[in-house]
């Protein structure tokens, strides 16, 4: 009996141990594979591709059209697409970078948060196809890969620039506090301030509760207008410093403009998302966004709303922060037919229908593709256009910046909002954890 | 065939649990003490760097003020909803009109998912629209107005107010059917002796559950350690760090500052305070307890 036992004891746990291994199995690739089945094409290959979702805008839909039409017109390709919204997408990408897991494609942001994918190994060079788009369409040229290349190695292929600045205006409450014309010079955009909030106006929506509005749309354009463009490059190799008066200068605008009260009260509690609400509903006489903000702008708008777009006028450098769009990068374990699947879905993708579909929704494209004959842009978006191109581009930091340090310029600009910092401990703060992040 | 009695078969049956969770549970934390004399981004190689990062914890005031925030979670959890949920329990527990009615009320919040409260309780405090602003207005208390979430020194109370509002409907439903267990034999023969309600109350009702309310005690105490999502969708630890408890702060730094290093060396200190604290906690309530 007792004998019997023991046999039925270890039958038990060799079963319960070769269940957890199944388990641990990789469980996306059985998913995938199930998925696969019921679509009756056993021997297609399949490609997994994340990306973000950003529901109702414009340039989402148009990016995402073209993915399903690829899925439709290849067969032979099985692609499954999973998306997760926005603000939850980095944190998904780099945990599951951390754990080993990731898709076959993915997409990502260029400069500062392609760099540890690269240096982990997590992502493969696409050099042996961008001649389809330098030599073979022309699309694009080859400096146009430069905010997704590192060491020289292209990861990913631009689509669009992202200006993370705009200024987006109520022309009828401007003209109502007497300015016919958005301010040209700083002094007189902080007497417009003033008006506006002399006839008890909201003069500014802000929503910075995630914190990154602060540091992409206003600090990444105003700091550059002090420091210029080699600023952080400096930074990076010693021999600048967060703690430089021109830096600190750039932070002393955003304390000036929460002192004079350009910015709704609950700033630190609403969105950026609200924020567009607020300007829209009336409750601010403008809204500083990036140029996507010109999408939500469009879609939800009054139609007796008169908006026009401009930049921050400040020390007679007219540079807007800009940096490349997302792109779709290639796991590194990627190979064989996989691989070649993944470089037929990224030729098909970034292609003249993408391009087109883009300018059409008015976003700012890299790539040599003429504007089509049926677009029918909005004067706001040919006024957005116009302002970019005459604009010189500025790095974005949290496109440069370590994450670590980046997060700290976040808080700290969250801070000198509620009074926490002074812009010179901010300044000293920030330069800490940069000094701690390189050694 | 007294079955429990044999060791293996006990063993049969507890081993898949503990495999599970020690594999979850245990193991992870092990692995975080490992991590946390590391420095690592995620992604690439892990450089050892011993006790580097608690080092920098320690100087760090963040965490400080993140630890102090845990205290306050913990010490509003615990005078604020035990005392709150056991006043409703001994109320609602007579006899009296839409007993049940307040019953289902209270223990609404306890279904409610933490991300709607959160989103809600925002909208409640927001400075410009909220609720509570515009009824201090509507009242004639307009100096009372605050920006609730947005101003450092009242983004902490108002988010204590919400844990405290989320969890009194749980210990109001614990109370409760503690109380349907004390003895009516004594409460009348206290009736019979001409004891007044209020004698009744501190004299035979709170002594018969004491030993539920000590229980309340430490799960309250433990459940406002772990305090993440609510805070995490309400104010994700802003505005500057002022509502930053030890976990979101963790979090923060792993996974958004990408200091997989630093980040466990944070969980280590909140399993080390945890620990601590609940230690305390059993030893003064057992002494009460003799």
């Amino acid at each position: 009996m007792r004998r019997w036992s023991k046999h039925v004891f270890l039958g038990l746990i060799i079963l319960f141990i070769s269940l957890l291994t199944a388990c641990s199995g990789d469980s996306g690739e059985e998913t995938a594979s199930d998925d696969g089945d019921s679509n009756a094409n056993g021997d297609a290959v399949e490609l997994t591709f994340w990306k973000s979702e950003d529901v109702g805008r414009a340039d989402y839909q148009a990016f995402m059209d073209i993915v399903e039409k690829f899925d439709e017109e290849n067969p032979d390709i099985d692609l499954q697409v999973d998306t997760t919204p926005n603000a939850d997408y980095r944190t998904r990408l780099n945990t599951q970078a951390a754990g080993g897991q990731l898709p076959d494609m993915f997409q990502v942001w260029p400069g500062a948060e392609l760099e540890p994918l690269v240096e982990g190994g997590a992502v493969q060079p696409i050099d042996d196809i961008v001649s389809y788009w330098t030599e073979e369409t022309g699309l694009l040229d080859e400096e146009d890969f430069a905010d997704f290349s590192v060491d020289g190695n292209p990861y990913a292929v631009p689509a669009n620039t992202n200006p993370t600045h705009m200024i987006f205006y109520d022309k009828d409450m401007l003209a109502d506090a007497g300015y016919e014309e958005f301010p040209s010079t700083y002094e007189e955009f902080l007497q417009l301030i003033d008006d506006l909030n002399a006839n008890d106006i909201t003069p500014m929506a802000l929503g910075n509760s995630d914190a990154w509005v602060l540091q992409s749309v206003y600090i990444s354009t105003i700091a550059d207008r002090f420091t210029g463009n080699d600023f952080l490059e400096g930074v990076a190799n010693g021999e600048r410093a967060f703690t430089d008066s021109d830096f600190v200068q750039s932070l002393e605008v955003i304390d000036e403009l929460v002192k004079k009260e350009a910015f709704n009260e609950d700033l630190n509690t609403i969105d950026s998302s609200q924020m567009i609400d607020y300007f829209l509903q009336g409750r601010a006489a403008m809204v500083m966004d990036g140029n996507w903000g010109i999408s939500a702008i469009l879609e939800n708008m009054p139609e007796d709303k008169n908006v026009g777009v401009s930049m921050i006028p400040l020390n007679d450098k007219k540079t807007i922060s800009t940096v490349a769009g997302t792109g779709v990068a290639i796991n590194s374990e990627l190979e064989g037919e996989k691989l070649e699947a993944a470089h037929t879905f990224l030729q098909y993708v970034y292609n003249q229908d993408l391009w087109e579909e883009l300018i059409k929704v008015g976003r700012p494209i890299i790539a040599n593709v003429e504007v089509p004959d049926d677009a029918e842009l909005h004067p706001l978006q040919e006024e957005m256009l116009d302002l970019i191109a005459e604009s010189d581009p500025a790095p974005v930091y949290d496109a440069t910046l370590i994450p670590a340090v980046n997060d700290q310029l976040e808080n700290e600009l969250q801070s000198i909002t509620v009074g926490g910092s002074t812009p010179k401990e901010a300044a000293e703060n920030i330069q800490r954890v940069q000094e701690s992040e390189q050694q | 065939m007294h079955l429990l009695k044999k060791p293996w078969i006990i063993a049969v049956g507890v081993i898949p649990a503990l495999v599970i969770y020690l594999i979850f549970s245990i193991v992870p934390i092990f692995i975080s003490f490992y991590y946390s004399l590391m420095s690592w981004n995620g992604f690439s190689e892990m450089q050892f760097i011993g006790l580097a990062n608690f080092k920098e914890v320690f100087q760090d005031s963040v965490f400080w003020v993140s630890v102090r925030n845990n205290i306050l979670v913990v010490l509003a959890s615990v005078f604020g909803q035990i005392p709150i949920a056991l006043a409703l329990a001994l109320l609602l527990n007579r006899k009296m009109k839409g007993a049940k009615f307040f019953r289902t009320i209270g223990f609404m919040p306890v279904v409610i998912s933490t991300v709607v409260i959160s989103i809600t309780w925002r909208m409640i405090y927001n400075s410009e629209y909220g609720m509570i602003n515009n009824f201090l207005e509507a009242i004639g208390l307009g100096f009372l107005q605050q920006n609730w979430l947005g101003d450092p020194t009242w983004a902490m109370v108002a988010v204590c107010i919400t844990i405290i509002w989320q969890f009194v409907g749980l210990y109001f439903i614990i109370f409760l059917s503690a109380l349907q267990t004390v003895p009516s034999e004594i409460l009348e023969a206290a009736d019979l002796d001409g004891a007044s309600e209020w004698q009744k109350t501190i004299h035979v009702v709170l002594p018969s559950i004491w030993n539920i309310i000590l229980i309340s005690v430490v799960l309250c105490i433990s459940g406002s350690l772990k305090t993440f999502d609510l805070i995490f969708v309400m104010t994700s630890g802003g505005p500057a760090n002022s509502t930053e408890v030890m976990a979101t702060y963790m979090y923060g730094k792993t996974f958004e500052g990408l200091r997989y290093g630093y980040g466990s060396a944070i969980s280590v200190l909140i399993f080390v305070f945890s620990i601590a604290l609940i230690l305390i906690t059993t030893k003064l309530l057992r002494r009460r307890e003799v």
